[in-house]
């Protein structure tokens, strides 16, 4: 055991290299497996990290969070509280059904008798299967799931509130909470709008619970469930094959199991010389030179992050500026207590155009285009929707030319792929609109770009 | 009056019954009135209970959150507003409005985020456009006045505000000087613990009902329970705090819906059985009493009949009996021929006689038949020349025609008395034919005897009817042939007991058969 205070500073203070990312963990943490290893890495990095000199700039800023790498041993890990939301509605029948309710059965295997797990079932009618209870007898939990048949009309929001109600029941004994829904229809019962289901999403998310949607086949509202996870930070899937249905809930699952940290509360100050103007892609509030905002959990090994863009006045060749410190408030999963780091940034600014130049981090220059290729794919989409094909594609071609800029500019494979997609979609776009398949696609991929949700 | 009779009888049967169905209908009707009624009651009951438990936990939220507000210290105050956005569920927004500057926090945003979109929702009122109302102090709901007093300290209120049709809740409160703080309800969090709330009340117990939560444009917001479609819900307004909602509390799907309807069936069941009854009861006694009614008229015209009958031979023997008794007879030849009328007469009285016997023994079922062989024709025959003085009488002229000999298997008695009665009534009605042709003839098993005659025939419409008792073509007390309507009657009734038949047909060109079938012994 190691109660010492530890404090890792990776302060760099080289000209050339003049961000300085700083990683202190504060509080007095109890590391009983990776003692020197914190469990969030924070980073703040902006675009590049020279300016040119006396002239305002806007610039991104990305600060990232980092869960630590971690073997999380089943008997290390914080106990989940999780509920299952099946959508049993007429369109499931059959295979579907079928293989969901194998997911299910999975995700019950690989949950111990510490966790807590509740199902809810939904058509027209909400049913709750299995009361929240802990996972000591999986037989006849799974015995339960077996009886699942489909029939009926879709309430997915209520499906979700009386998931909720269940997770709620044990949301004081510090789980990680989640709501796993899955479904393959359009709401038809209950609120039904994408920005319905989203403020249920945030409202939840201020509940500590995350909600992971799963849509299945192509007659689903690929808005709706994207919404709801993104503003709960749940992870959403689209899963075409039922087959891969299993595969998806053991993934959703190894991921809920390795959450390091939760209940992540980050607020980001700016220095007087920059102001924060926007927070792209994700929920949070600007109160002048403060940026705030949440995250329910970190995975290990996963990095979140979150891009802000800020004016920055013009300064003095030569001068050296604070940009912004972020503080981060989280709790340890695997100490179970509530820990802090913090991260400094700052800028330079030169009259040297190479400096200026060189200066410039390719990791965020990528993260922004690909975020702000998601805004213009949206837009696109939103086009397409109302008939406007001829638009939408000319957005995409823009895209695509634009991505292919930055990526020569900068030397950034990713971004050229991502232009020659994006000049591929455009094509298909122009020919015949998004299709049920190319829109769910397309969404799906904004989601994990601005959720920074790793790929299935 | 006699085919007005069945009639009467008939609505005197159905007049009730129909009474019956009637009350029947009537009480059914009101049974599932009341039923109904029952069923509206409990709804109404459900529906109160439920809304009123929605009102109360929604203002409960309401004060709670606003006297969170009001407890917040003053310095820090958009740092503690913002604090309670990100940690409440229930609360979407935040805001500080002064009287002068309009809203002091949070600034508006170029960029279209949450916050700016709230800013434009509630511009109106932010502008000033509308005053801060405060919430109506609602004494004549229990539930919210407890609860509210203790926000009526400074002036407060919850302003319902709609956008797209959509209900948003905006909450405020002076906080000293011109200042107001509030918040605005995240209403999607509202809807989904609301979801819980009603659930409990579609199961177990309470279950069975249908509940339904919807805003204004008839959106639902929450269902629980399940309802087919159709059916109508009790519906409740949730006054001022959720403006615009409506609670509706759809009929019990189980029992009460499900008795009321199995009572329905099984009374129109019930009732279409007793009814049923009563008519088929009804109709056979009608019948009965028809049938009756005619076999006793038929019962008199035999007596009359065979009185009648009597008195002719009676009334003849009489007649020559006293004339030879006076010496009246003048020759031996005359007192032959009188002597001579007196045994036929009397002949035919002792036929009448037998007939009448005959009759009896075959109601009361105690006719014996002593069946053997009998050779044909030679019986027939001898039976056809006792016959000769009727024959004579009437001036019928006998042809018999004789293909074939047979031995057949007979009760000589009842044969002779069928033939007998045939011959009988073709010299009766036939006479204008002046001739009777009397044929056997032999079919592979059976033998038939048929007696055809030249008279006027049978009316198909009686052609049915002639077999039967005391039934005669012309039946009038008037008839100008006189018979008892036994003799076919007889005659068909024996030829069964012997094994065989007797039927009649119309003769080719005029007149009648009669045909009499008899199982032939010699190819049995």
């Amino acid at each position: 055991m190691n109660n010492s205070h530890i404090t890792h500073t990776y302060r760099m203070t080289t000209a050339a290299l003049a961000v300085a990312t700083t990683v202190l963990t504060a509080s007095g943490g109890i590391f009983s497996s990776t003692p020197n290893t914190p469990v969030i890495s924070c980073r703040v990095e902006s675009e590049r990290t020279v300016l040119t000199a006396d002239k305002p700039e806007s610039m991104m800023v990305k600060v990232s969070l980092k869960g630590a790498e971690r073997a999380i041993l089943d008997d290390e890990r914080s106990p989940v509280n999780m509920a299952l939301v099946i959508d049993r509605s007429g369109s499931m029948s059959g295979e579907r059904i079928a293989q969901a309710k194998e997911g299910a059965i999975t995700a019950v295997k690989r949950l111990t008798s510490s966790d807590y797990l509740s199902i809810v079932i939904f058509d027209d009618k909400i049913e709750t299967l299995v009361p929240t209870q802990r996972v000591t007898d999986k037989e006849s939990i799974i015995s339960r799931i077996r009886e699942i048949t489909a029939g009926g009309s879709t309430a997915i929001f209520g499906g979700v509130s009386q998931a909720a109600a269940e997770v709620r029941k044990n949301s004081e004994r510090g789980f990680i909470n989640r709501i796993v829904l899955l479904s393959d229809g359009q709401a038809n019962v209950g609120p039904q709008s994408p920005a319905d289901l989203g403020r249920l999403g945030v409202s939840l998310m201020k509940e500590k619970i995350s909600v992971t949607t799963i849509g299945v086949g192509l007659g689903y509202n690929e808005d709706l469930m994207t919404r709801l996870a993104a503003k709960s930070d749940g992870n959403s899937y689209f899963v075409e094959n039922n087959n891969d249905l299993p595969r998806i809930f053991t993934s959703e699952l190894g991921n809920v199991l390795s959450v390091v940290a939760k209940s992540v509360k980050v607020v980001v100050r700016f220095s007087s010389g920059a102001t924060p103007v926007e927070i792209v892609g994700r929920e949070g509030t600007i109160d002048g030179n403060c940026v705030s905002l949440d995250f329910n959990q970190i995975y290990s090994a996963q990095e979140k992050y979150v891009l802000i863009r800020a004016e920055c006045a013009p300064g003095k060749s030569g001068e050296s500026r604070d940009l912004a410190k972020v503080d981060v408030h989280f709790h340890d999963v695997a100490a179970n207590t509530s820990k802090k780091v913090a991260a400094f940034g700052s800028i330079r600014f030169s009259e040297d155009a190479l400096a200026v130049r060189e200066s410039v981090k390719k990791e965020v220059v990528r993260e922004a285009a690909l975020n702000d290729n998601a805004t213009m794919v949206a837009k696109a989409i939103v086009l397409a929707d109302q008939g406007k094909k001829e638009e939408a594609a000319q957005i995409l071609e823009k895209q695509a030319a634009k991505l292919k800029k930055q990526a020569a500019d900068y030397d950034i494979d990713e971004l050229d792929k991502e232009a020659d997609y994006q000049t591929f979609n455009a094509t298909n776009v122009k020919a015949k609109g998004f299709d049920a398949r190319s829109r769910k696609e397309n969404v799906q991929r904004n989601f994990a770009t601005q959720n920074q949700m790793l790929q299935q | 009056m006699s085919h007005k009779t069945p009639i009467l009888y008939l609505l005197l049967i159905a007049l009730p019954a129909l009474l019956l169905t009637g009350a029947a209908i009537r009480l059914l009707v009101g049974v599932r009135e009341q039923l109904a009624s029952l069923e509206q009651e409990r709804q109404r009951t459900i529906a109160e209970k439920v809304s009123g438990e929605v009102v109360t936990w929604v203002t409960t939220l309401q004060s709670e959150l606003l006297q969170q507000v009001e407890r917040l210290p003053q310095p820090t105050l958009q740092q503690e507003l913002r604090a309670l956005q990100q940690d409440n569920p229930f609360v979407r927004n935040v805001f500080i409005w002064e009287s002068e500057k309009g809203v002091i926090f949070p600034k508006s945003s170029p960029v279209e985020t949450e916050e700016q979109r709230f800013l434009i929702r509630f511009a109106p009122l932010f502008k000033g456009d509308y005053a801060w109302q405060e919430s109506k102090s609602e004494t004549d709901t229990s539930y919210s006045s407890r609860v509210l007093t203790k926000v009526q300290r400074r002036r407060s209120g919850w302003i319902p505000w709609f956008e797209g049709n959509q209900l948003h809740l905006l909450g405020w409160t002076e906080m000293g000087g011109k200042r107001i703080a509030g918040i605005e309800l995240e209403m999607s969090a509202v809807v989904a613990r609301l979801q819980s709330l009603l659930i409990p009340w579609t199961e177990g117990r309470l279950g069975g009902q249908g509940l339904q939560l919807s805003d204004g444009q008839g959106g639902v917001l929450v269902a629980a329970g399940t309802h087919s479609k159709g059916q109508t819900p009790f519906e409740l307004t949730l006054g001022a705090h959720l403006p615009h909602w409506l609670f509706k509390v759809y009929p019990k799907q189980t029992s009460s819906h499900l008795a009321e309807r199995n009572i329905l069936w099984i009374g129109g069941l019930l009732l279409l059985l007793v009814v049923a009854s009563l008519a088929a009861g009804g109709f056979l006694l009608v019948r009965d009493a028809i049938l009756q009614r005619q076999e006793a008229l038929q019962k008199t015209s035999f007596v009359s009949n065979v009185s009648h009958e009597l008195k002719t031979p009676l009334t003849s023997i009489r007649m020559y009996a006293e004339l030879l008794a006076d010496n009246k007879a003048a020759t031996p030849d005359v007192m032959r021929n009188y002597l001579n009328v007196i045994v036929t007469e009397s002949e035919r009285l002792t036929r009448l006689v037998n007939n009448v016997l005959d009759f009896g023994r075959l109601e009361q079922k105690r006719r014996n038949y002593h069946c053997e062989p009998v050779k044909l024709p030679e019986f027939i025959i001898s039976v056809l020349e006792t016959l000769k003085g009727v024959l004579e009488a009437s001036e019928m002229k006998l042809e018999i025609n004789a293909e074939a000999e047979s031995l057949v298997t007979a009760d000589r008695d009842a044969l002779n008395r069928v033939l007998v009665n045939l011959v009988d009534n073709a010299c009766k009605y036939a006479a204008d034919g002046k001739s009777i042709l009397v044929t056997i003839g032999n079919g592979k098993k059976q033998t038939f005897i048929s007696v055809a005659d030249r008279g006027p025939g049978i009316p198909t419409a009686h052609a049915k009817r002639i077999f039967e008792r005391f039934f005669r073509v012309d039946d009038s007390v008037t008839a100008t042939v006189g018979g008892s309507g036994l003799g076919l009657s007889i005659a068909q009734q024996l030829m069964h007991g012997m094994g065989g038949d007797l039927h009649w047909s119309p003769r080719e060109g005029g007149g009648s058969v009669f045909t009499v079938t008899l199982p032939r012994e010699d190819q049995g």
